[in-house]
């Protein structure tokens, strides 16, 4: 039998996928539109993923967000893999330090967050400079990074609400 | 009072191991994506042909949306704009006078030397249903596909200029890359003095004009058009202007304004015919004739 806490998993899955699911129809839908989409939607959604992971590491599965973070690098004509994979660690790595992290400050979460988004963010860009591929110039990712920064506390925000824990998890305030 | 988790959220070993091979095989992926491209490409286009046939309710509130911040101006940006129109529209309008008298020239000459003109091009219109959504491509995808007798290779136009090729097929939908996109190469023709190059995408809406024989022929507002050269185009087709950026590169100022991009035109193009037998270009009543 499905328990209340089941529901709360296939529900806080759902919404991730939904979530990424509109960012792929939002950017094939907007022809030619897409300059300020395609540089900050991914990267935002990475964001999600990452607070997600602190606000309720147990839920936020790394199946889902592998899967939703693939389907826009298929979809969206970026060679397939290569970001997925760097997602997929950057989100473990903070997993394993979800631990600590869970009961440390705002503040902390966010340098914490934005530290690996940054690594990732370079690693992506040395990896296609590496394979030659296209790839942003270097003030753009800085920007990407700043834009971020500044969008930060608005995502956590959605995402604490979005994705709420059940008051009797055991762990949580 | 707060409350830490007593373990580390279920993180064993043999997690670590499961997360370590699907990353090796998403690198692998990858590293398979670069060898064989066209594998990926098709299965991307069969993703895509499923989600937009069945996407389009919720596709066009959501381009609607986008439309919306996509037109949004400042003030300033609306000022330069207007100021930007008011010259081209009075520049149009001396143009419009040459034109008449290029015209009626130019109907004079015709008649007078007896000037057969090419065969009109034909074509076929798609729709644009689609953007690629990446940064580092260009390219959107059009309603007809393989079923419609679609080939890689044909290229695509619209009202005013040449707007890119196609170059993946699918079943009901095809690809079509852009000149703006970082991977498009067209050979080029600059106008009045016939200078050949290559216009190179480098995803912005003024790709470069390189590779070019003569460079101190070519000044900014000169016309380019297609070379015809390497059959890909053919000949003469209206691609845009040259200008010269901030650095002094000459660059291509695309006709076609890609945001307005509703409908395009194929056009088919007759494939070479590979020169497996010089004989053959002889005919057979001709040898016959010559060895009698």
């Amino acid at each position: 039998m499905m328990t209340i806490k089941d529901y709360k998993k296939i529900r806080d899955w759902a919404t991730y996928i939904i979530f990424c699911f509109v960012v792929v129809l939002f950017q094939i839908s907007t022809i030619l539109e897409t300059n300020w989409g395609s540089l900050y939607l991914p990267i935002l959604l990475f964001l999600m993923a990452l607070i997600w992971i602190l606000h309720n590491p147990e839920i936020a599965h790394p199946a889902v967000i592998l899967g939703g973070t693939f389907f826009l690098d298929f979809c969206l004509f970026y060679p397939p893999g290569l970001w997925s994979a760097i997602v997929l660690l950057a989100c473990e790595i903070l997993r394993s330090q979800s631990r600590f992290l869970v009961t440390s400050s705002f503040w902390e979460k966010a340098i914490w967050i934005m530290l690996i988004i940054g690594v990732a963010i370079l690693v992506h860009h040395l990896l296609r400079g590496i394979f030659f591929l296209p790839r942003f110039a270097f003030l753009i990712e800085i920007k990407r990074l700043v834009i971020l920064i500044i969008l930060f506390p608005l995502i956590y925000g959605m995402v604490k609400m979005l994705f709420t824990p059940l008051k009797f998890d055991e762990g949580y305030i | 009072m707060v409350k830490r988790p007593e373990k580390s959220h279920d993180y064993y070993p043999i997690r670590r191991i499961i997360i370590g091979g699907v990353v090796f095989v998403l690198l692998g992926v990858f590293i398979f994506g670069r060898i064989d491209a066209t594998r990926i490409e098709n299965a991307r286009m069969t993703v895509l042909t499923k989600i937009i046939a069945h996407t389009a309710w919720v596709r066009t509130p959501l381009s609607y949306f986008a439309e919306m911040f996509g037109n949004f101006r400042t003030r300033k940006e609306l000022y330069r704009e207007n100021q930007e129109l008011r010259y081209e529209l009075r520049k149009a309008g001396i143009w419009r006078e040459a034109m008449i008298q290029f015209e009626k020239e130019n109907a004079r000459l015709v008649r007078l030397s007896q000037l057969r003109k090419k065969t009109e091009l034909h074509y076929i219109s798609a729709v644009v249903l689609a953007d690629s959504g990446s940064p580092f491509r260009k390219s959107i995808l059009i309603n007809l596909g393989r079923k419609d007798g679609l080939k890689e290779g044909w290229p695509v136009v619209d009202g005013i200029g040449v707007v890119g090729r196609i170059v993946t097929v699918g079943e009901e939908v095809s690809r079509v890359i852009l000149l703006s996109d970082p991977e498009s190469r067209i050979p080029v023709t600059v106008e009045p003095m016939g200078v050949r190059g290559l216009i190179v995408g480098d995803s912005s809406f003024m790709p470069f004009l390189k590779f070019i024989e003569r460079v101190e022929d070519i000044r900014p507002g000169d016309r380019v058009v297609t070379s015809g050269s390497g059959g890909l185009f053919p000949e003469g087709l209206f691609v845009g202007q040259v200008v010269r950026d901030v650095q002094g590169n000459l660059r291509v100022r695309l006709a076609e304004n890609y945001r307005s991009l509703d409908f395009v035109s194929i056009l088919p193009i007759q494939e070479i015919e590979n020169l497996d037998a010089p004989a053959k270009l002889l005919g057979k009543t001709s040898l016959s004739n010559n060895n009698e």
